[in-house]
């Protein structure tokens, strides 16, 4: 059996009358109707960029600068152009406009010659000018210091958390006499008078004796002083 | 009113009316501006394609001029000082704009006279208000290529084909020579012939 590919090979009839039905699929009307303006705009579009791209080259440019400026054709090749862009001295504002132009310019020249009015003074003329603008900038400051003075009083409560838990863990050890108090032992600490006549140690850093610690610890094992023979 | 095709440069004697303006003599001041205000306003506004911008810059373009005439030595004559500081001030907004300028087209009035003349007639075939419908078209097809340009570009095409300068007047504005004039007048002229390929005459 041969392997070379044939052209009509039977097998594939079948999916040939399929896909020969793909010729009967036509795009849209409108699409072959606006297909060669669209081709034009777009070449167009494409060749003012090429156009853009070469005016706009750094090499060019660096020419130009330098007053070694390429030879170019004159006014001669592009007289339709000339033409047209000459229409745009039809565009203009109305007589009126330049009536009113010097008047214009005067009032601003002698806006402008004035002293600067205080600082108050234009407050107060910007804000009657616009009350809207005035009140939105108003409610936007209430706003945002209201929520500094909140974030404010969040952050030093989580920020106290923090420096409790920081604090070294002390070990209180159940004192030895049901009238002595609690001792609150750290490492590298110091020892307080406390004001009930008792010693308390504190981290260093901390002098106050009344300092409340929240405690993570407590050893109730009750240490016993009595006499024993185990030496 | 005249639409302003006469060169600049025979506009007159500028120089006494500027001496007059330094020393103080307000109305001599307010002659520069009715001479110039047109052209100024003319060319930033084919530069912007926006009215309100235009009168803007122009107002501003001759307050500076008034606030530095001490300043003007009249080595160049004063309508390419004022010119300059028209383009200058125009190129360093469109700079600060950029963004902006491309999507704030305003069609200033288009005088009814344009209807008369034979390259509008040869472009449209509206008449009557149709004529005016199609004028406006071609108006902000016209200012849409326009703004295509970079500012250079467009600078020499508004001063050149539109406002009706020489080579050498463009070349002292806008502080280069003829050469890059003409260079940049031809690539620019490249673009808009593409870009307005709809409004020009197939080339046999």
């Amino acid at each position: 059996m041969s392997l070379t590919p044939q052209p009509n090979d039977p097998q594939f009839d079948d999916l040939r009358r399929l896909l020969a039905m793909k010729r009967a699929e036509r795009p849209p009307q409108e699409t072959m109707d606006g297909f060669l303006d669209a081709f034009h705009k777009r070449l167009a579009d494409e060749q003012a960029a090429d156009a853009a791209r070469r005016a706009n080259s750094w090499w060019l440019r660096l020419r130009e600068r330098l007053g070694i400026a390429p030879a170019v054709p004159g006014d001669e090749a592009f007289p339709a152009l000339r033409r047209l862009l000459a229409l745009k001295r039809f565009e203009r504002p109305s007589p009126a406009y330049f009536d009113n132009f010097l008047m214009r310019l005067n009032r601003r020249l002698l806006a402008e010659q004035m002293p600067p009015a205080a600082f108050w003074a234009r407050l107060r003329q910007s804000l009657t000018q616009r009350p809207l603008a005035f009140a939105q900038v108003a409610v936007a400051f209430a706003l945002t210091f209201v929520l500094t003075i909140q974030f404010y009083e969040r952050w030093q409560r989580s920020h106290a958390a923090i420096l409790a838990q920081a604090a070294p863990a002390p070990t209180i050890i159940a004192a030895a006499a049901p009238e002595r108090p609690v001792q609150v032992i750290y490492d590298d600490t110091h020892a307080v008078d406390a004001p009930d006549g008792s010693i308390v140690m504190l981290p260093p850093g901390v002098t106050h004796p009344h300092t409340h610690f929240v405690m993570d610890h407590v050893d109730f094992t009750p240490k016993v002083y009595a006499a024993s023979l185990n030496y | 009113m005249d639409l302003p095709t006469q060169p600049v440069s025979a506009l007159g004697n500028d120089a006494a009316l500027v001496e007059r303006a330094r020393a103080n003599d307000p109305a001599a001041f307010d002659e520069l501006v009715q001479r110039y205000k047109q052209r100024i306003y003319g060319t930033i506004y084919h530069m912007t394609s926006n009215h309100e911008d235009a009168n803007d810059l122009a107002q501003e373009t001759f307050i500076r001029a008034y606030k530095n005439l001490h300043r003007f030595k009249g080595d160049s004559s004063f309508y390419t000082w004022i010119y300059r500081i028209a383009v200058n001030t125009t190129i360093n907004f469109l700079n600060s704009h950029r963004r902006r300028s491309k999507n704030f087209l305003s069609l200033d009035d288009v005088d009814a006279r344009v209807q008369d003349d034979p390259d509008f007639i040869e472009r449209t075939s509206g008449e009557g208000p149709a004529s005016e419908v199609a004028a406006n078209e071609l108006m902000r097809q016209l200012n849409v290529a326009l703004q295509k340009l970079s500012p250079d570009h467009r600078l020499v095409v508004t001063l050149y084909d539109i406002q009706g300068l020489s080579h050498a007047e463009i070349a002292k504005i806008t502080n280069s020579s003829e050469g890059t004039v003409r260079s940049r007048l031809y690539y620019a002229r490249l673009q808009l012939q593409q870009l307005l390929k709809r409004y020009l005459p197939e080339k046999a």
